[in-house]
């Protein structure tokens, strides 16, 4: 008695239920890759878009408001009102990660008041560099964080 | 068969465990999915959750910015809930768990709008709330501040949660609460001018216009000249009229003890009448020649022309036909009152006779002169102005006349009988006696004898015993109280910082604003008070807000012309201050400027109108006091342990004039947050 075998349509039938089980599994698995790389990404720019609001709330508004009507400059790793990339410092108390570099940051300060009360908004937008992996993994390709820094009666 | 069964299970084998690996590939990759997925919701509440704290921080320097600036409104609500401390905002007697149910809403509208125009921002509600969570009206020692002054801790609370509608999408949520101190300090307190003060309280000296804490030591050592000046002139005015708001007037006298006033020309008013009195009395002519014992040396060398041999002693001489009468003058004394004629030229001498308890001589001729510098105005309102024992000074002067000019004098060879008496009398010697003004002095107080005087020890052993009129003797009355007399006039009381019993030494009563724990800034440098901005002098601005002390001395205006313009309501307080340009009141606001010392001097290099009060009161030593280099103009009140008056420039009416803003029937507070956080807590909710 002769072995049975497979028929070519229960082959055929088996290996597309495999490809479409793989198939499905491979998407999950890149979406899963996406949303993690773009979650990490995404924290680390906010976290470079919430650096330079903590250090300008320690300098103060006065000190804002001159950056801001331009009679002093801001510190070098902080330049305002224009996109520039991360500056790596390795001699810097304030260390990033590696992939840092491929963000840009622009930091825009801005005169605001109510009534008496005078405030800087800091709004601080932090992007992918173009060209870099991050373009690839980032959904949003910018996010932005702003604050009020009030100025403190004396 | 069983080979083909054995075939069928193999293939069966095979089918299970693809679908197996199948399976738990498929469970990695849902594992990965999730854990992937869960990362992504974390990077967005991130972003949530860090904006709610971005907005909290924002918020909670509005909520600081706001009660800062309405703590500066005394007329302002909130203002009023930190002094009154109402159940709506007062924590500080309740748990402490049920805190949260208390406080006044505070509006953080620049965070809202700004949180409107974030596109996560907008997704939020903010809030926040004001509470006082402790408060102690006591201080270490447990001694109670005036009134409503106190130390408190104020509690700021911001919460940032998201709109109703986003409550599904968003569930990030930040609550901050920070802790600041504050205080509340009484800047001046009511007074009743008609009652004395119940208990210390930190402005007491501005209840006068001219208060001297150790003016009976100052007064005794200079034999009084610190209130009688001389060449200067301090007049002691009340801009209103209405004597419920009169600054007083304090010289500084001890219990039981008095200082006086010199009564000058212009004051003669002020003395008791009569102002001059005769008393005509009748002696007999014995008495006259033991009084006038000149001019019975006088009548005996004239009986020795005719008596030659004969020893020749009060009995031998009988005298008729003559009259004597005493003259009580009550005079001023100031040397610029009695320097005018001949006649007033003797009374300085018996003024002088008076001060040094002889008759003046040669040497004396460089006495310190004698003025009447303090005048204090309205003259008619010295009853409500004047606190403690004042007295007036004045000369009164009794004066012996005897009338000789028809007088007969015999003279005889026996005390017995005048059978054999001749008649010895001169007319010229009689003028010459006749015409005297014989000075009364009493013995006890003036040494040796006045030239052509009286014999004083007979006066008073005699005259004076017959009389009993204590007028008889001359003397620089100052006995009366200012205008006022008989009535005595109160002694003022005061406090020890830490003790709430009364004393009335002024000497012992504590130094102003005492209770450092009220002080709104300490040990500052002259730096800081410009960047602070509470002294601006490039500005001329001075801008006062509590009690401010500072660790330098301070040197105010010196810049250029122009006064410096107070603001605010505060006292500033140096080692030394110094004044160089006026001061003046900024206009349409309740301005009250103290500028105050721990007991070095305040130097006044300016004519210019000061519109402060100037206090100077050591902790230690009781040597303060103001020296003023040029005429003093001082629209507020003048707080010194010493007057010190011989510092001030000479020649110069110097004026204070008291700013009736220090005279309230209601307590002038001010309230002071600090800056500085005590507590603070960030709550973040992300589930």
């Amino acid at each position: 008695m002769s072995k049975r075998g497979f028929t070519l349509i229960e082959i055929v039938f088996a290996m597309a239920i495999l490809a479409v089980a793989a198939l499905s599994m491979f998407m999950l698995n890149r979406s899963s890759n996406q949303q993690a790389m773009d979650s990490y990404y995404e924290f680390l720019a906010f976290s470079l878009a919430r650096e330079p609001i903590e250090v300008f709330r320690g300098f103060g508004y006065d000190s804002l408001r001159m950056i801001a009507d331009g009679n002093i400059s801001p510190p070098a790793e902080y330049p305002t009102n224009s996109m520039h990339d991360i500056e790596f410092n390795r001699f810097s108390e304030i260390q990033y990660p590696a992939e840092a570099s491929m963000f840009k940051r622009m930091i825009e300060l801005k005169s605001v008041s109510h009534g008496s009360l005078r405030a800087i908004s800091i709004k601080v937008t932090v992007a992918a560099r173009s060209m870099s992996r991050i373009e690839v993994w980032m959904r949003n390709r910018t996010v932005s964080l702003e604050s009020l820094i009030l100025e403190r009666p004396r | 068969m069983t080979a083909l069964r054995e075939a069928n299970n193999r293939s069966g084998i095979a089918m299970f465990s693809a679908i197996f690996v199948l399976l738990i590939i498929g469970l990695l990759a849902m594992q990965l999915h999730f854990y992937s997925r869960h990362t992504r919701l974390s990077a967005f509440r991130f972003q949530t959750s860090e904006v709610a704290r971005q907005l909290a921080a924002a918020a909670i320097e509005e909520a600081l910015a706001y009660v800062l600036a309405e703590s500066e409104k005394p007329d302002g609500t909130f203002f009023r809930y930190l002094v009154e401390r109402p159940a709506a905002i007062d924590c500080s007697n309740i748990d402490l768990s049920e805190k949260n149910q208390r406080g006044i809403e505070v509006p953080v509208e620049l965070t809202i709008k700004q949180a409107k125009s974030m596109e996560i921002g907008s997704r939020f509600s903010i809030s926040a709330t004001a509470r006082i969570v402790d408060f102690r009206n006591t201080d270490m020692a447990g001694t109670s501040y005036y009134g409503k002054e106190g130390v408190g801790t104020i509690e700021l609370r911001v919460m940032v949660e998201p709109e109703e509608e986003y409550r599904h999408s968003v569930s990030s949520a930040c609550t901050m609460t920070r802790h600041h101190d504050y205080k509340v300090v009484t800047i001046v307190a009511r007074r009743d001018n008609s009652t004395q003060r119940s208990e210390y309280a930190g402005s007491y000296v501005l209840d006068y216009a001219l208060f001297l804490r150790n003016g009976q030591e100052e007064f005794t050592n200079s034999a009084g000249a610190s209130l009688n000046p001389a060449k200067q002139r301090l007049v002691i005015s009340q801009s209103d009229t209405d004597p419920t708001t009169f600054g007083k007037v304090f010289f500084g006298n001890k219990p039981g003890q008095h200082v006086y006033l010199n009564i000058d020309k212009k004051r003669m008013h002020f003395i008791p009448q009569p102002q001059q009195k005769e008393f005509s009395y009748d002696p007999a002519d014995q008495q006259i020649f033991r009084l006038l014992p000149d001019f019975f040396a006088a009548i005996k060398k004239l009986a020795r022309q005719v008596l030659h041999d004969i020893e020749l002693s009060y009995g031998n001489f009988v005298m008729t036909n003559f009259s004597a009468d005493f003259l009580f003058e009550k005079l001023p004394l100031c040397d610029d009152d009695l320097a005018e004629t001949e006649a007033s030229a003797s009374i300085i001498k018996i003024r002088n006779a008076l001060r040094l308890g002889r008759w003046p001589a040669n040497s004396d001729q460089s006495l310190p002169a004698v003025g009447a510098g303090i005048v204090i105005e309205p003259e008619e309102s010295l009853r409500q102005i004047l606190e403690g024992n004042v007295r007036q000074r004045f000369m009164q002067i009794a004066s012996l006349f005897i009338e000789l000019n028809d007088a007969r004098i015999f003279a005889g060879p026996s005390e017995d009988t005048d059978l054999d008496s001749r008649r010895i009398d001169d007319n010229q010697l009689l003028r010459d006696f006749s015409t005297r003004k014989y000075t009364c002095f009493d013995p006890e107080r003036f040494n040796g004898r006045q030239p052509d005087g009286l014999d004083i020890d007979y006066l008073k052993s005699q005259i004076y015993r017959d009389t009993r009129d204590p007028d008889l003797f001359s003397k620089i009355d100052s006995n009366n109280a200012y205008l006022l007399q008989p009535s005595p006039l109160p002694q003022p009381v005061f406090y020890l910082r830490r003790w709430a019993g009364v004393i009335e030494d002024p000497s012992l009563a504590a130094v102003p604003f005492a209770h450092i724990n009220l002080w709104s800034r300490q040990n500052l440098s002259r730096r800081q008070l410009e960047s602070f901005g509470i002294y601006l002098p490039r500005q001329k601005k001075l801008k006062l807000r509590g009690i401010i002390q500072c660790k330098e001395p301070v040197v105010l205006g010196g810049n250029g012309d122009g006064d410096i313009e107070v603001e605010g309501c505060g006292i500033l307080i140096a080692p030394g201050i110094r004044i160089e340009t006026g001061i003046k009141k900024a206009p349409g606001k309740e301005v009250v400027c103290v500028l105050a010392t721990r007991g070095q001097p305040i130097t006044v290099n300016t004519d210019h109108r000061i519109e402060a009060s100037l206090i100077s009161m050591g902790i230690l030593d009781r040597n303060g006091h103001i020296q003023a280099n040029r005429r003093l103009d001082l629209y507020g009140s003048l707080a010194v342990d010493r007057l010190a008056i011989d510092r001030w420039s000479v020649g110069e009416e110097h004026r204070i004039t008291y700013d009736p803003a220090l005279k309230r029937q209601n307590d002038l507070y001010q309230v002071n947050i600090a800056r500085w956080i005590t507590f603070e807590r960030v709550v973040e909710k992300d589930e």
